[in-house]
């Protein structure tokens, strides 16, 4: 009795004890299940499984509704580490043929991440390796595949114009609001980048009820809460893949580009950079290995010269500067200037070839003569009213117009402006105000600080072509259901000379091919119009370029093609630009030109090219002529 | 029958309708929770739910017969009672075959049974007996230890069966012998034991070395008060050296090279201090030291042997899963299922039976350790909160009945049922919401089991039948 009423006040003790634990527990359930939300998402997400359904990524056609792009079936072999029993290992290793350390590292990964969850145990297995191994999946409990597509180009072509697909970055994660989440693919280039949005379809979710052993119990709700995928739309592009073949054959073994527009539409027939790759290589189960490889390369097939290229445009140029001088009433149609070799200053001499004097803006383009611009240049910029920094600006505005020097807002991603001085750029190297046209002369000759990107030098051809418009160059030609872009894609862009001042120097390109410097280019029966073009190239042997289009008189192609360090532009690019022509055109090669496709077919101006030429059938009358062996030894 | 009704009308009405109310919950949770909808029967004494009520039926009626007795029969049972289990826990760990990881279910024919269900209440019995038997005058040292040696000795037996739920309930009759006269400070010591067992499987043994040191440093500084207040130089000399001892301690175990000098020149400084303080009879130190001792060499040697050797690996990885120390994705699932169960009820919860979650089977071990998640889906904070309430009302209901015993006995064996319920609900409930390391034990009379229903109604059953003679017999 006296023991109890010793410590009685210790009753409180422990009450307040069990009181304040109490307490606790109300205040963590308080936390649980009323103030965060935390666990109730954690739960949705872990028990009504969210189970995304893949779309299949939209088909590319070309032009002629030729599939160009198709999606064929990987096998990603995923594995759940608790539903993994004994097995014979080393069957199985020897089945994917893998070893044991592969077999150990993988599995320890995919305990580590989860044993009830499914991680990837091998990826990408291709179709046909799979149906090898499918027989004896039985034996391995835990192990299942997950078919997932992949792209498949069946014209190993066009690899700059359709561009890759991969799985997305965390940028691409961070990027898009929460639509991509990591192993979903993505378009990184080209079409594939810039039409993402249409191709990859729309994902579907069906939501799976599963246990805590992550066993299958079910569709939630019968499946009136999923969301069924939508495919991507198939898109049919401008290109002609067969043209587009073609004219990479054309290009085997030479570095370069070849661009070709419908004139009256802006659609670009064909797009090559070259050296370029099979995009088959960028697809399946090696894609990380080829585009290792192809990083490495030293002719940097990545690189697409046709929208990023940048080179003085030359004597290509000479036809913008004719079209700008006779706008500004400096320069009209019938002027001569004297050419005695070459255009003469004070310092220096701009030189010239020996042809008759130029008596015209004709003959001035037709003999591609340095001094006739030198003097139309100088006249744009001095006799016309305000400064000579004025002027400059003007000129820049001008080109402007015509896609030079800034983007052409071409559908493709990564295009660059190229380059036209500013004044700045002259106050820059000779002081505020303190130069004049003199110091900038052979900008009229496409050279000083011009750069122009073979796509521009196309579409110049195709506003020469149409008289003074032009269509922004673009590859998508039709999207089911797409018309707000269609529209926006065909929009006419004016250039800022009058229609009139353009049959002169249509005159004088197709005196070029005809009786100039570009011979080489005619076509029996057409009437060809171009221009060549050397762009000067410190660094080496100069670039051989030609842009041109043909027919005259309802032109139908716009072409550019540059050849990098390969010399004049009557040598390699002029032939090219031709037999591209020739084949849209006609849909052959004539017999007079065989020794001329023949030549430009077996030229290898790299030494060892790094990828050949694609299998197609070729409008060659000797297949022989073709010697692809050696090539086909390089790979 | 004329007794019988006696007895009924003097045993305690609220607790007994708290028990009942509880016992009802337990049922219709078990029955939640093995719900199959459209296919399950309530009165289905083939499932689960149904064996539950059999055995809860069978507990009322054991129960009720056991308000027959004669209330001296608990106290004359106490000791052989408490001799059987002892014996029994200790054929168990001879015979019982594994299971879930522990070797503590008997087999008796056709029954399976945990004699650890049954020690609790049979030391709660050994140890009212052997207090009450003493009087006040009489509870010096010897009492202490063998007070201890009661509760220590099936914990012992129960942690070497692999069973460290059961073996941790037994902590908790440290409270009873702290409303029983114990120091605080030898409870706290008492308690430092247990939590230090726990911690020492979670932390690195010299943390806990810089712990103990620090709480035996305050200890001692705290109960020397007199001897501050009258010889401070004294107390401030005799502090450094404790100080100098503890550092010397543990840094002897950082410095193996050292060892031995560390060690030797701790024993110095200790004997000093010791020496220093020795005529004073304000402190006694020695006691503490030896404590703080033996409690950090078992934390130190005790923690290989007990990961390694007593506790299962699942349970070691739960309770570093509660201390994030662990990033095992699957040891942290079941809390983080648990938890989410829970949560996933909201405020009003989503109905009974109509816990999804736990018709996925979402949480393991759902109808025993994990029952709790099925109250907090399907009736959400309002039923926890009302259901911890009923908990906590019942607990301090069995401190109020103890408080009002003239029998020592009864107010120690009330005490001892209030710190077993209370440890049961702690570490359960606590689990459960992550306050509290996985540690797989019942939650009393909703948990599925039969042995655990039958114990805990017997628990309460005595505590009823002797409170029922509390106006008539002084024991
Ligand atoms: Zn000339």
């Amino acid at each position: 009795m006296t023991g109890n009423a010793q410590f009685q006040n210790r009753a409180w003790v422990i009450r307040g004890l069990v009181i304040g634990v109490f307490a606790l527990f109300l205040l963590q359930l308080l936390r649980l299940q009323v103030i965060s939300s935390d666990y109730k998402e954690l739960a949705k997400d872990r028990t009504v499984r969210k189970v995304t359904i893949y779309p299949d990524r939209g088909q590319i056609f070309d032009r002629n509704g030729k599939l160009i792009v198709l999606n064929k079936p990987i096998y990603n072999l995923m594995v759940i580490p608790s539903q993994v029993k004994e097995m014979d290992t080393a069957k199985f290793c020897a089945l994917l043929g893998i070893d044991r350390d592969y077999f150990d590292t993988k599995m320890a990964a995919a305990r580590r991440f989860s044993s009830l969850h499914a991680s990837v145990f091998f990826p990408q297995i291709d179709g046909e390796t799979y149906a090898g191994i499918e027989e004896y999946m039985y034996q391995f409990p835990g192990f299942f595949p997950e078919i997932r597509t992949v792209r498949g180009y069946p014209y190993a072509s066009a690899a700059h114009v359709l561009g890759y697909v991969t799985e997305v970055d965390s940028a691409d994660i961070s990027r898009s609001d929460g639509y991509y989440k990591s192993g979903d693919y993505i378009g990184k280039s080209g079409v594939e980048r810039s039409y993402e949005n249409i191709l990859r379809g729309k994902k579907g979710y069906r939501y799976m009820v599963v246990d805590a052993h992550n066993r299958l119990m079910g569709s939630l709700a019968d499946g009136t809460m999923d969301e069924a995928a939508e495919a991507g739309k198939n898109v049919t592009l401008t290109i002609d893949i067969e043209l587009q073949q073609f004219a990479e054959a054309l290009m085997a073994g030479k570095k370069g580009a070849v661009v070709a527009i419908e004139p009256t539409t802006g659609e670009i027939l064909c797009l090559v950079s070259s050296p370029t790759f099979d995009p088959n290589l960028l697809s399946g189960s090696n894609r990380s290995k080829n585009f290792g490889r192809l990083v490495m390369d030293e002719g940097r097939p990545l690189n697409n010269r046709a929208l990023t290229g940048y080179y003085p445009p030359g004597s290509q140029f000479k036809a913008v500067m004719a079209l700008l001088g006779l706008q500004s009433g400096t320069l009209t149609a019938d002027q001569g200037y004297p050419c005695g070799g070459g255009y003469r200053m004070s310092g220096h001499t701009v030189g010239c070839h020996g042809h008759p004097a130029p008596a015209n803006v004709v003959m001035g383009i037709q003999h591609s003569c340095n001094a006739y611009f030198c003097y139309v240049l100088r006249h744009y910029i001095d006799d016309q009213e305000g400064s000579t920094a004025d002027n400059l600006a003007l000129l820049k505005e001008q080109l402007a117009s015509f896609g030079i020097g800034v983007r052409t807002g071409v559908d493709l991603p990564g295009e660059k402006p190229g380059n036209v001085p500013d004044p700045e750029d002259y106050n820059k190297i000779y002081g505020t105000n303190r130069w004049k046209s003199s110091n900038f002369i052979t900008l009229g000759i496409g050279q000083d600080q011009m750069i122009v990107t073979p796509l521009q030098n196309a579409n110049l051809m195709a506003t020469i072509a149409n008289s003074g418009y032009f269509i922004a160059p673009h590859i998508m030609k039709s999207v089911a259901g797409e018309d707000s872009l269609m529209q926006a894609l065909n929009r006419r862009h004016q250039t800022s000379v009058n229609p009139v001042f353009f049959e002169p120097v249509i005159e004088g390109l197709s005196m070029v091919v005809k009786a100039g410097t570009a011979r080489v280019a005619r076509i029996d029966s057409i009437e060809v119009c171009g221009k060549t073009g050397t762009a000067e190239n410190p660094h080496g042997k100069d670039h051989s370029q030609f842009s041109g289009f043909a027919p005259r008189n309802n032109p139908q192609i716009a072409v550019a093609v540059l050849v990098e360090n390969s010399g004049f532009g009557a040598t390699w690019a002029a032939p090219i630009a031709s037999l591209v022509m020739e084949y849209y055109l006609t849909g052959t090669i004539a017999p007079s030109k065989q020794y001329l496709l023949e030549r430009m077919l077996n030229a290898n101006l790299l030494g060892n090219p790094i990828v050949p030429a694609p299998p197609v059938a070729l409008p060659i009358e000797d297949p022989d002529i073709l010697q692809r062996d050696t090539v086909v030894a390089s790979r | 029958m004329r007794e019988q009704q006696n007895i009924l009308q003097r045993a305690d009405k609220p607790l007994m309708i708290m028990y009942l109310m509880l016992l009802t919950i337990g049922a219709l949770t078990v029955f939640a929770v093995n719900y199959v909808p459209g296919s399950s029967s309530f009165f289905d004494l083939s499932l689960t739910h149904g064996r539950q009520m059999i055995w809860m039926f069978i507990s009322v009626l054991l129960g009720l017969s056991m308000l027959t007795f004669n209330s001296n029969f608990f106290t004359k049972l106490s000791i052989p009672f408490y001799v059987i289990m002892i014996v029994l826990l200790l054929v168990t760990l001879v015979v019982a075959r594994e299971i879930n990881g522990a070797r503590s279910w008997l087999q008796i024919g056709p029954v399976q049974f945990q004699p650890a269900e049954f020690a609790k209440t049979a030391t709660a019995l050994m140890l009212a007996k052997y207090i009450s038997g003493l009087k006040i005058s009489d509870r010096g040292v010897r009492y202490k230890f063998i007070a201890s040696v009661i509760i220590l000795l099936p914990m012992l037996i129960i942690v070497l069966q692999q069973d460290v739920g059961s073996a941790l309930v037994y902590i908790s009759l440290s409270l009873v012998l702290y409303r029983e006269g114990f120091a605080v400070r030898e409870v706290i010591v008492g308690l430092l034991f247990g939590v230090g067992f726990v911690c020492s499987l979670i932390f690195d043994v010299r943390i806990l070395l810089w712990l103990f040191s620090g709480v035996t440093l305050v200890y001692v500084l705290l109960s020397s008060e007199k001897l501050w207040r009258k010889e401070g130089a004294r107390a401030a000399l005799f502090t450094v050296l404790i100080i100098l001892f503890f550092s010397a301690f543990i840094l002897a175990f950082y410095f193996v090279q050292l060892r031995l000098v560390l060690a030797l020149g701790a024993v110095a400084l200790l004997i000093t201090a010791g020496l220093l303080i020795r005529s004073s009879k304000h402190i006694r130190v020695m006691p503490v030291l030896f404590m703080y001792t033996a409690i950090t060499a078992f934390s130190v040697y005790g923690t290989a042997m007990v990961m390694n050797d007593i506790l299962q690996p699942h349970q070691s990885q739960r309770v570093l899963t509660l201390f994030g120390l662990s990033d095992d994705p699957d040891a942290n699932y079941n809390v983080t299922q648990s938890k989410m169960t829970i949560g996933s009820g909201g405020l009003a919860g989503k109905g009974y039976l109509q816990g999804t979650l736990t018709q996925l089977k979402h949480v393991p071990e759902q109808t025993t350790d994990f029952i709790f998640c099925t109250i907090g889906e399907e009736l959400g904070f309002i039923g926890t909160a009302l259901f911890i309430l009923l908990y906590a009302a019942f607990i301090l209901r069995l401190t109020f009945i103890a408080e009002r015993q003239r029998s020592p006995f009864t107010r120690i064996y009330c005490y001892a049922a209030t710190a077993i319920f209370f440890i049961q609900i702690l570490i359960n409930v606590g689990m459960t919401i992550g306050l509290v390391p996985v540690i797989g034990i019942p939650l009393p009379f909703i948990s599925y089991g039969g042995s655990s229903v039958l114990a805990f109604s017997i628990i309460v059953f005595i505590v009823l039948r002797l409170d029922a003679d509390r106006l008539l017999i002084l024991r």
